[in-house]
């Protein structure tokens, strides 16, 4: 169990990026649970340059696609070209083929689109006229979205937000850090500045080891009791799925990793709760038009206190 | 009456081992901070308490580590009872605390 990877991961990101140090454990905590990433923000706060420097200290390839309402599969998936030199159809890589992809502005792409990456984020694999083509490991998507775009986008229907580990809202920073941010900005920024700090050994250790971190029978059915009580919550219209919680379960293992511990605490599973389950509930509408509850993460908030962890 | 209760609390309980000295801290959190939630961890406990209760924390927090690599990481129970948690339960009973909770429980008012 190292806690120093920590450390050296976000003191990399912080030569760039200011003030989103909360941000960056998460997508190193999503990176170690083998998931994927919806970073929901207003443009300007620096998410681009968060995920570029996070790949850039991991030393993954990344790769950005910036998603538009006329895209198809094919840009992004790619697709067979005609070679003039040998006669034939060839397969060309798109831009899903790498280690980090960054889904700019997944909302804006049609439904097509969102579905072939989703596909691909789930299977690992895209399939285009019966040829299969494996993604290269490890493969982790950061998909971004606007809040504030009403009139363009498609939203993310909730089967599809269930693929996300992990949602992330990125706040406007507050006054200090803002000033820190001009400031540095007044000589020039760069991601090259960050430098690798994990080999791929490294990470391949890492992700082992992280999947050998002890969850006891108690926290398992902590877990489950949690589930039941988003299911049973009249606030909630839609419960969280056997995924979520499956998705709880390796959050916390990367969490307990990163502080050093080979196995899970209830601790573990309260900090990431309210990135993991809140993006995947369903308000019910009538306790939202009657103001008993105005976000998911309220109800996961009360669910936490009210179901007593293993102590 | 008063004074058969203010006895009963000055008396330290009977606590074996490990676990049994975290099962007594835990029900004297549960009746005596009630503002701590049913939900709440041994981390959230230690952070609310800590600016309020004089005992050696350092040694509290070591003592928690090694029970919860016991209590969720399947190693050995720690041997013996360790003082602080016993003392801490006991200061949550006698209210020999400068915290005042906000809770509603009477016996905290």
């Amino acid at each position: 169990m190292d806690i120093e990877i920590k450390e050296r991961v976000l003191g990399q990101i912080r030569r760039v990026v200011v003030g989103r140090d909360r941000e960056s454990e998460l997508l190193l905590i999503s990176f170690l649970a083998g998931g994927h990433v919806l970073l929901e923000g207003v443009p300007g706060i620096s998410k681009t340059i968060l995920a570029k420097s996070f790949g850039r200290c991991m030393g993954l390839d990344f790769k950005r696609i910036q998603f538009t309402p006329d895209m198809l599969p094919l840009d992004m998936i790619g697709g067979f070209v005609f070679n003039t030199k040998d006669r034939e159809f060839e397969f060309r890589r798109g831009p899903v083929f790498t280690n980090l992809l960054l889904a700019d502005e997944i909302n804006r792409a049609p439904p097509k689109v969102q579905s072939a990456l989703l596909e691909a984020m789930q299977e690992r694999q895209v399939t285009v006229e019966g040829l299969t083509q494996k993604l290269p490991s490890p493969f982790m998507v950061i998909a971004t979205q606007n809040p504030q775009e009403f009139q363009g986008v498609y939203p993310l229907p909730e089967n599809q937000l269930d693929r996300f580990l992990m949602k992330v809202d990125l706040p406007y920073p507050d006054q200090s850090t803002e000033e820190l941010i001009i400031r540095r900005n007044l000589s020039d920024m760069d991601t090259l500045n960050i430098d690798q700090v994990l080999t791929a050994q490294e990470l391949e250790k890492i992700m082992k080891e992280v999947g050998e971190v002890h969850v006891s029978d108690e926290i398992i059915q902590y877990l489950s009791a949690i589930a039941e009580e988003t299911r049973k919550e009249r606030r909630l219209r839609l419960g969280a799925s056997p995924r979520a919680m499956v998705h709880l379960v390796h959050c916390a293992r990367a969490t307990a990793y990163l502080r050093g511990r080979d196995f899970v605490t209830p601790e573990d599973i309260k900090m990431v709760s309210s990135f993991v389950l809140p993006h995947r509930l369903k308000l019910d509408q009538s306790a939202v038009l009657t103001g008993k509850v105005a976000e998911p993460s309220e109800v996961v908030q009360d669910i936490f206190t009210k179901v007593r962890p293993p102590r | 009456m008063v004074g058969i209760i203010a006895l009963k609390r000055s008396r330290p309980p009977t606590v074996l081992d490990a676990q049994g000295a975290f099962q007594v801290l835990d029900k004297s959190i549960v009746k005596f901070v009630p503002s701590l939630s049913t939900g709440f961890t041994w981390g959230e406990a230690v952070e609310r308490l800590k600016s309020h209760v004089d005992i050696n924390w350092g040694k509290m927090e070591t003592t928690l580590a090694e029970y919860e690599a016991f209590r969720y990481g399947g190693r050995p129970m720690p041997s013996g009872v360790d003082a602080e948690v016993v003392r801490l339960a006991m200061k949550l009973r006698r209210k020999i605390i400068g915290y005042r909770d906000q809770g509603k429980s009477p016996r905290t008012n």
